[in-house]
């Protein structure tokens, strides 16, 4: 019997299985964090303005701590008439995934 | 046959006294007695008493229709409140662009009792009414004489809230809330929001349960979700416009009525069983309801 061959099967099975568990762990974490990420608590001293998707998108400060909840409407207040407030449903998805939930999560240190 | 008086006039007589309530302080006004109603009805006005009238046994209608007369007589200006809750499909029946038409409305002038008595009995199919208030035509002169313009618009909203009120649609609204509106000039009431209260969510929930129902769409979490339905604001034009007093969480309760509502609208699945679990609490409503603040307390619309 080679035990050589035999560690280096199970070595690469265990790492093919590892990349699909934590695939699958990531899969249910992020539906997990996006139940965390509403319920969390943000805080913002400043203005900021970020480019994504060639749209412009403000991201007010907080003047106390928010649940998440109520700054992406503190966002889309502060967007009034700006671009954000003139997209699609699916644009602004897009713009949510590609920027202001990642900057959300940097704000909450995730 | 000319001296029988008829059946209705017999019944009218019989009822025809007008009960007020002030405070524990019972009294009559003798029929026909117009200064006391009004001497009654600003009595009640300033000591925030309730004012009943009639017996309780009288029909609605007759007793209505009565004091309207009265009131066309007294020359007051009058606003009429229902406090009857409308049912939502009732509400669903109606087109809110029928109740913006134009009616004969004016403020501080005398109605023919005709009219107002056709009114009222129409609206008595509908909606009983239940309650009445009325101020005094000087009160509102003397509040306004300073300035014209303002004066005009305040009859205008008035008009409009007239407009509201025989529709059935204000609700709950007290003495000092109309006490409010004639001394502020009517910031502490916003018309616009009155009749976002009977809004259904209609074509803008339509949109996202399309765009939501669609097998490329991939919903992948619920803050995703949340911030998606938070953009219907901008579909609202009473909430895209928000330099009113409209309240931050009455703005979010809006948000999550208008997401449940899309919810239950799409056949289930996986991504939006998790949205509806965090919405599980929220009921299911086909309206919405905005609440603002007067005098520093929430109020709802």
């Amino acid at each position: 019997m080679n035990y050589k061959s035999l560690n280096l099967k199970v070595i690469i099975f265990s790492l093919l299985t590892s990349v699909v568990v934590s695939c699958a762990d990531d899969s249910s974490n992020s539906n997990k964090q996006g139940v965390q990420i509403l319920e969390k608590t943000i805080q913002t001293d400043r203005d900021e303005s970020i480019k994504c998707n060639n749209n412009k998108v403000f991201l007010p400060k907080t003047d106390s701590p928010l649940l998440v909840s109520e700054y992406i409407l503190e966002i889309m207040k502060a967007n009034r008439g700006m671009a954000l407030s003139k997209m699609s449903i699916k644009e602004l998805q897009g713009v949510y995934r590609s920027c202001v939930r990642h900057e959300i999560l940097k704000k909450l240190k995730l | 046959m000319r001296y029988v008086p008829s059946y209705f006039l017999v019944l009218f007589t019989f009822f025809s006294g007008v009960y007020v309530r002030a405070n524990s302080e019972n009294f009559n006004i003798e029929k026909g007695s117009l200064i006391d109603l009004e001497q009654a009805i600003q009595f009640s006005w300033l000591s925030k008493s309730s004012v009943n009238y009639g017996p309780q046994i009288l029909p609605k209608l007759g007793r209505e229709m009565r004091i309207v007369s009265k009131l066309e007589e007294t020359s007051l200006a009058e606003i009429v409140i229902y406090q009857k809750e409308i049912p939502g499909d009732l509400l669903d029946q109606i087109s809110i662009t029928n109740w913006r038409k134009p009616i004969k409305c004016s403020i501080n002038q005398r109605y023919s009792s005709e009219l107002i008595s056709k009114e009222v009995f129409q609206n008595e199919k509908k909606y009983p009414v239940i309650k009445y208030a009325a101020i005094p035509n000087d009160n509102f002169d003397d509040i306004f004489s300073d300035n014209t313009n303002t004066k005009n618009n305040i009859k205008a909203e008035l008009c409009r809230f007239r407009i509201l009120a025989k529709t059935g649609y204000l609700e709950s609204l007290n003495e000092n809330d109309i006490k409010n509106l004639f001394k502020t000039g009517l910031p502490s009431l916003n018309f616009e929001y009155l009749e976002a209260n009977v809004k259904s969510f209609g074509d803008i929930a339509n949109t996202y349960i399309s765009y939501f129902s669609r097998m490329d769409t991939n919903l992948s979490s619920n803050d995703e979700i949340w911030f998606l339905g938070a953009g219907s604001i901008y579909k609202v034009p009473e909430l895209a416009d928000m330099n009113s007093k409209i309240a931050d969480d009455s703005i979010q309760r809006f948000i999550s009525y208008f997401m449940k509502y899309i919810l239950s609208n799409i056949p289930n699945s996986n991504q939006i069983a998790l949205a509806e679990e965090s919405l599980r609490d929220i009921p299911l409503l086909n309206k919405f309801t905005l609440y603002y603040y007067s005098e520093g307390e929430k109020r709802e619309l």
